[in-house]
């Protein structure tokens, strides 16, 4: 049988980048993810952990970190997402799991997700047309939660007004991306 | 200033909570031409600490016999288009006014050279005007003219009439502060007698202050004052200092204003409202109908509502409320404000979606290969599913649903089954939280098996069914219905933090990540054998039903198997991580072509569950019980879950409850229809000899007839009986006979095979 030829969210064979001036809108499929939840009365083991995994600290809340190979974010009380190149790390759940231990529950969701980048001087005349975060007054190392055009989203800045990720659920790319490339061309 | 932003033709329409103001900007009306894809306006929502409102105000008119003839404007809007765009609507006007504002209206007028035929000044100590001629204590009683305005009516001081030919008249009734936006949350204005106005008072929402005309300082130079000084102190309250800047000189006259609402001669119309058609005798009739609170006034006359929002014609219908209950104007009392403060477009809230972009969809997996195989979708919530697959010569959907149906029994089926919520319980009390979730138990559940389960709600009421498949001793992967996914996971979270913080459980979703097909019917293990790799042992013996593990497919792709059934047949669910989802769909068409492999759609997919007697949300309706749906015993005894313990309710377990029984048309020919109710043979059709009801129906090709799941009272021991499904709202009644839900396979033979 041959092997399986994977698709993007958005249902092609190779990610798509669409070019505006001022922003460019950058599907990323690269990635791999697996969420990591602290186990009842293990939280300084599962942060000890991962921070011999990550090579630093878990984040705080609604903030994102990276450190060599790992980026990690904030995703509720005691649960963060990692992220790592998928080539490099396809198992990237089985590994963060052999790191913690019984400290943790890890959960792969590297194909739950679809992303965006956006990149380029115009992020907040866009982003701000689309969902409800002070974007302006944010920071690199922002990682928030929020509905963009009615989907829930991770939005993390990068540097602020230049560079920002959407993470948005994987069914609904089409419709993220759609929203995206609408309002930038509506605003651009 | 970089961080300062300017939003031109841009109108705040609402004050909300928190400081939150709402607005439109007009980005493309004023363009001739606007670019495609752009947007035409934009709904900002603004976040302020502190707001400083200088929303101006409007100028009201004085109602009098026949003043809706063209050419009579407000004498404010006469001089902006002369003094702005050197426009006059006629080179000999008029000025009705009962105020200082109007005569500088006039001299405004005068002085770009247009004829003042007549200044008419209510007040009978009017200052002359130069350059017109004045009538004060005089008021405008009527007007002529045939296309507009050509003749002015007017009562002089000493009572006599005298007729004036103008081409226009400007009315002056003085000025209504705009203090809309300081009342969006209830506040109420007060009214000051020296400007004859209502002014920002009491609870303005919080942060916001007022200057500048809206705040009753009318003139330029006094709006120019109050505005600095108002920025000044909002800023200081931030821990800004600031200081006013020099101001320029600017007229500081005041409105002197005598108040005149309307005039009480003559028995034609005087409009009150332009815009909603409302006159002076209006308001009369709706006090003399007793609608005397303003509030009732507003809404029997349609004063001041939609376009005007009271702007321009509020006042004049109070005064004249005021005047027939024998009040002063403040004892009236003013209607609330509400947002939006101008009339915004539909579209405007609507945003940038159209048609099918109003809600995100949810696309499976396989989506692209339904889309280029014929496949029909269906919306399911979000999602879309295939619905059925049309092949080439298929006229009906019925053709396409029955060969489906046909060939997964007779050989085998495959179908996206991704939209089923998958929830990743994990923790060393997962077997535990789930015996506490699920009606049935779990907590002996071997690892490598899949056991079926029920959650209860509170009440008792049975509200989702689906799977468990054991992973690991800590690890389980829940399945639910689509539609419920959301509400599972979200009741799961609240019993997980706020019923039983003390279990150490953690969960997430993971619906989308792993794209999962059905492989069902006699050949699927024939199939899957070609899929799966070798080392991996499909036999009933070695992966029997009701199995779960984790394997890999077409040369080492991670995959996850379940030997699960809903169709009835030996059936697999098989799942990949999503981006394999449509070339494993692929794959399984290409390995199947020898078996006659088949996908199947929804349709064909509610077919088979009917066929098989099982449940889904028709039947687990809100209403039902385990009791209900012929499950009553998997409700464990032995333990206590959510629901458990109402489910045990006197009223959810009597001898006569619905059951659930399946049904089947004595004449095959006829159809059984979902939502019929149940009646006996012969005798009333009546909500009192109501027996049961039919939840779902489809045409089985197995059976060869329409078929249905219901249920009906004391259904279990009724088997053989002969019914009459009752449809009394299209007449339609058909006969029916009481079966086992089970059409097929009754004894499970299929799915152990």
């Amino acid at each position: 049988m041959a092997k399986l030829k994977a698709l993007t969210p958005l249902g092609a064979y190779e990610p798509l980048v669409d070019e505006f001036s001022g922003l460019s809108i950058r599907e990323v499929t690269d990635r791999a993810l697996a969420s990591l939840a602290a186990r009842i009365g293990q939280e300084q083991a599962c942060a000890v952990a991962a921070k011999a995994l990550l090579g630093a600290d878990l984040p705080e809340p609604q903030t994102w970190a990276a450190a060599g190979d790992f980026t990690a974010w904030w995703m509720g009380p005691d649960q963060w997402m990692l992220d790592a190149e998928y080539a490099k790390h396809t198992l990237l759940a089985a590994e963060v799991k052999t790191a913690v231990g019984d400290a943790a529950s890890v959960t792969e969701q590297t194909d739950g997700w679809c992303r965006f980048d956006l990149e380029g001087p115009c992020c907040f005349d866009v982003l701000e047309r689309l969902c409800q975060l002070d974007l302006r007054s944010g920071a690199a190392g922002d990682a928030q939660r929020c509905s963009l055009e009615h989907v829930g989203v991770f939005l993390l800045c990068r540097a602020p007004g230049q560079s920002y990720s959407v993470l948005g659920p994987r069914s609904s790319a089409a419709s993220l991306h759609h929203a995206l490339v609408t309002a930038a061309g509506s605003v651009l | 200033m970089a961080n300062v932003r300017i939003l031109p033709r841009c109108t705040v329409i609402g004050s909300y909570d928190h400081g939150v103001y709402g607005a439109v900007e007009r980005l493309a009306d004023h363009v001739l031409a606007p670019e495609t894809g752009k947007a035409r306006q934009v709904l900002w929502r603004i976040y302020t600490k502190r707001a400083l409102l200088c929303a101006g105000s409007t100028e009201r008119p004085i109602a009098f016999e026949n003043n809706d003839r063209p050419g009579i404007m407000l004498a404010g809007s006469m001089r902006a288009y002369a003094n702005r765009w050197a426009v006059t609507p006629d080179q000999r006007i008029a000025v009705f006014t009962n105020n200082d504002d109007g005569r500088r209206r006039a001299a405004d007028l005068i002085a770009k050279g247009v004829e003042v035929a007549a200044v008419v000044d209510t007040r009978a100590d009017a200052p002359s005007v130069d350059g017109a001629e004045l009538f004060a204590g005089a008021q405008v009683v009527d007007t002529k003219g045939k296309l507009g305005l050509e003749w002015i009516t007017i009562r002089t001081a000493s009572g006599v009439t005298r007729d004036i030919p103008v081409g226009a008249l400007g009315v002056s009734g003085g000025w209504n502060p705009n203090v809309h936006l300081t009342c969006h949350q209830r506040g109420r204005p007060a009214w000051r007698e020296d400007i004859a106005a209502f002014v920002p008072a009491g609870d303005i929402p919080a942060g916001m202050s007022v200057a500048g005309a809206a705040n009753g300082a009318f003139s330029t130079a006094a709006a120019l004052r109050t505005g600095a000084e108002g920025a000044v102190a909002s800023l200081a309250e931030l821990g800004v200092d600031a200081k006013v800047a020099d101001l320029p000189e600017a007229e500081d006259a005041q409105v002197n204003i005598t108040p005149f609402w309307f005039v009480k001669e003559g028995k034609g119309r005087a409009w009150l409202d332009q815009q909603n058609d409302v006159t002076v005798k209006d308001v009369k009739l709706a006090h003399q109908e007793n609608f005397r609170s303003v509030e009732h006034m507003k809404r029997y006359t349609t004063l001041g509502m939609a376009t005007d929002q009271g702007k321009t014609s509020n006042m004049g219908g109070l005064a004249v409320m005021a005047e027939l209950a024998g009040k002063e104007i403040p004892q009236v009392g003013t209607t609330i404000f509400r947002p939006p403060y101008t009339p915004v477009a539909m579209g405007t809230f609507g945003g940038r979606s159209r048609g099918k972009e109003f809600r995100p969809t949810r696309l499976t997996p396989s989506h692209k290969w339904a889309a280029e195989n014929g496949a029909t979708f269906v919306e399911v919530g979000q999602w879309l599913r295939a619905q059925w697959y049309e092949k080439p010569g298929e006229t009906h959907w019925r053709q396409s649903v029955d060969r489906e149906a046909l060939a997964t029994r007779s050989s085998v089926g495959i179908c996206d089954v991704t939209t089923l919520g998958k929830i990743d319980v994990q923790g060393t009390d997962a077997a535990t939280f789930l015996n506490r979730i699920y009606a049935n138990a779990f907590g002996k559940l071997a690892v490598g098996k899949v056991r079926y389960g029920l959650m209860l709600r509170e009440d008792g009421i049975c509200y989702d069914d689906g799977t468990a498949a054991r992973f690991a001793e800590d690890h389980f992967v829940v399945t639910t219905t689509t539609a419920n996914a959301v509400t599972v996971y979200r009741n799961m979270e609240f019993a997980r933090q706020c019923l039983w913080p003390d279990l150490d459980v953690q969960i997430i979703s993971t619906t989308e990540a792993w794209a999962q097909f059905a492989v069902a019917g006699p050949k699927s293990r024939d199939l899957l054998r070609k899929i799966v790799d070798a080392d991996h042992d499909l036999s009933n013996e070695g992966f029997p039903f009701m199995g779960c593990k984790e394997i890999t497919v077409c040369g080492g792709t991670r995959a996850r198997l379940f030997r699960i059934s809903f169709s009835g047949e030996l059936a697999y669910e098989i799942a990949v991580p999503a981006r394999y989802g449509n070339a494993l769909m692929e794959a399984l068409m290409e390995a199947g072509e020898e078996f006659g492999a088949t996908p199947y759609g929804t349709e064909a997919l509610g077919v088979m569950r009917i066929e098989k007697g099982h449940v889904t949300g028709n039947e687990l309706n809100g209403t039902t019980a385990a009791l209900n749906i012929g499950l009553g015993r998997m409700v464990s005894q032995k333990k206590d879950s959510i629901g458990t313990v109402n489910s045990r309710r006197e009223g959810l377990n009597t001898d006569d409850a619905l059951m659930l029984v399946g049904l089947k048309p004595v004449e095959a020919s006829e159809p059984v229809v979902p939502g019929s109710h149940l009646m006996a043979e012969t005798g009333e059709v009546h909500a009192k000899t109501d027996q049961g009801y039919i939840t779902s129906a489809a045409f089985s090709p197995h059976v060869g007839s329409s078929i249905g799941l219901g249920f009906l009272k004391n259904g279990g021991a009724r088997m053989g009986e002969r019914l009459r499904a009752v449809n009394p709202l299209q007449n339609q009644e058909v006969l029916v006979e009481v079966v086992s839900a089970h059409f097929i396979d009754p004894e499970g033979e299929r799915l152990r095979g």
